[in-house]
């Protein structure tokens, strides 16, 4: 009798071994732009995109037991806003809006090189590691050069084994992978190659059988992504969310993101 | 006495207004007016949802900043009455044509050009589509690079659509165009909610 029980928690927990192959997380990180301080709404601080998932990474809240976290960061933007703002004057600057007094770009870079960096994407990888020692998560990060790389590196996993994609990142309808301004200083799109846009999901179906089925919902954090989510839900046949109107990242997390949606977080089942 | 007093200021005003709608239609036409039109498609705020737009429509705040402008912009562009559409072409042949060799770097030449495709949208009548259809006919090239840069609206309000189709099909057979386009003329296309028909 005993010996019967030790057989099927030995069976059970062969199975259980099993469910818990690894599945991937993937998270594409897009980047801010340049600090302009005639655009006081967007990318006053570098880490709008980042800091979210490093927040979650650190608390180790941010992936399951069986998924390895796969941070995709988009490299050049973070690169030309290090170059941009280790030029920056040292001198703290006011806000005019809120009457406080607000870190400037030259402390962000301080802070940077303090932690033994060389630049942000640098930075980024270091904290990562931290993250994975104390927390023993599986977390890897990817420097990402161009929009076609993020559909390349979705197709390099093993089918079925994609457990969810999330988005952080500037969007309007597409993802942004960066961010400019037009000679009135209104953000604008980047260049073509810096936009994952959202007429390549369909060009990219095939990916759906990398999806795992016991899988998460795929998220998109960014201004307007409802109709990407939507599309990215249908095609791939996983339930996604995104943001119907503007989101704000001045948030402490990422459930306070989504609940700063203008006209509501919106989920999407296929 | 009376009469012929008033019967030359009546004429005076209607040759005032004559000259003012003469005036302001033959305006010459800021190619800034495209630049404006662009920020419906590269602005990072702008208005998505028809809440959104209609939200806007009903107050002037910091964040419905581009939707007036675009607004003010389409109202400039269409006062020029029939000119208006040979300001569009004129400006997506020079402007779409110079910026085709640098696709990947912003300016303001490549903003005009897609605020030119993008007010496109506004000239749908029988005559207008024919004329915008002989301009393609002629710049495939320019057709091509349209598709492929993004849903434009204009691309679903066609009033020749077959010969739309034929067109963008008979390019693309040619080798002229990525295989990989899906041609926007097929009636099943247009399932993208745009936001231009919305102001």
């Amino acid at each position: 009798m005993a010996s019967g029980l030790n057989l099927n928690t030995a069976r059970s927990s062969k199975v259980r071994v099993k469910k818990k192959e690894e599945r991937h997380f993937i998270i594409l990180v897009g980047g801010p732009g340049l600090y302009n301080g005639s655009d006081s709404d967007h990318d006053k601080a570098w880490y709008n995109y980042i800091d979210p998932v490093m927040k979650a990474a650190k608390s180790g809240r941010l992936a399951l037991p069986d998924e390895h976290a796969h941070w995709y960061v988009y490299e050049p933007a973070y690169k030309k806003r290090w170059a941009d703002d280790v030029t920056a004057p040292s001198f703290f600057e006011r806000n005019l809006k809120d009457g406080r007094l607000q870190v400037t770009r030259h402390d962000h870079t301080k802070k940077v090189i303090a932690e033994g960096a060389s630049d942000y994407v640098d930075y980024i990888k270091k904290k990562a590691a931290t993250y994975v020692k104390q927390t023993s998560s599986k977390i890897t990060v990817h420097p990402l050069t161009f929009d076609a790389g993020f559909w390349t590196e979705l197709g390099k996993f093993p089918d079925q084994s994609i457990s969810r994609v999330w988005f952080l990142g500037h969007a309007a309808s597409d993802l942004w992978l960066s961010l400019e301004h037009d000679s009135d200083d209104v953000a604008i799109s980047p260049a073509r190659h810096e936009i994952v846009k959202r007429s390549d999901i369909s060009k990219n179906a095939a990916l759906a059988r990398k999806f795992a089925s016991a899988h998460q919902p795929s998220m998109f954090y960014g201004c307007n992504t409802q109709e990407f989510a939507q599309l990215w839900s249908r095609t791939f046949k996983v339930a996604a969310e995104g943001a119907n109107g503007k989101v704000n990242f001045n948030k402490s997390s990422l459930g306070d993101i989504e609940a700063s949606a203008t006209y509501g977080w919106k989920k999407f089942t296929p | 006495m009376s009469m012929r007093l008033v019967f030359p200021s009546s004429r005076f005003l209607v040759y005032l207004i004559g000259f003012w709608v003469f005036c302001s239609c033959n305006q010459r036409l800021s190619p800034t007016v495209f630049e404006e039109l662009a920020l419906v498609s590269v602005a990072l705020e702008f208005p998505t949802s028809a809440e959104e737009i209609i939200s806007c429509a009903r107050k002037d705040t910091s964040e419905c900043r581009n939707y007036h402008r675009v607004v003010r912009a389409k109202a400039s562009l269409l006062n020029q009455g029939p000119a208006a559409l040979d300001a569009t072409v004129e400006v997506i042949r020079l402007d779409c044509m110079g910026s085709l060799p640098n696709r990947d770097t912003r300016s303001r030449a490549w903003n005009r050009c897609i605020g030119g495709l993008t007010a496109l949208y506004f000239f749908s009548s029988p005559e207008q589509d024919e004329k915008v259809l002989e301009f393609f006919e002629k710049n495939p090239v320019l057709l091509c690079f349209a598709v492929a840069e993004q849903d434009f609206a204009w691309l679903h309000n066609r009033v020749h659509r077959e010969r739309w189709r034929e067109l963008f099909d008979t390019w693309r057979s040619t080798g002229g165009t990525n295989a990989q386009l899906e041609n926007p003329f097929v009636s099943s296309q247009g399932k993208v909610r745009h936001r231009i028909e919305l102001l």
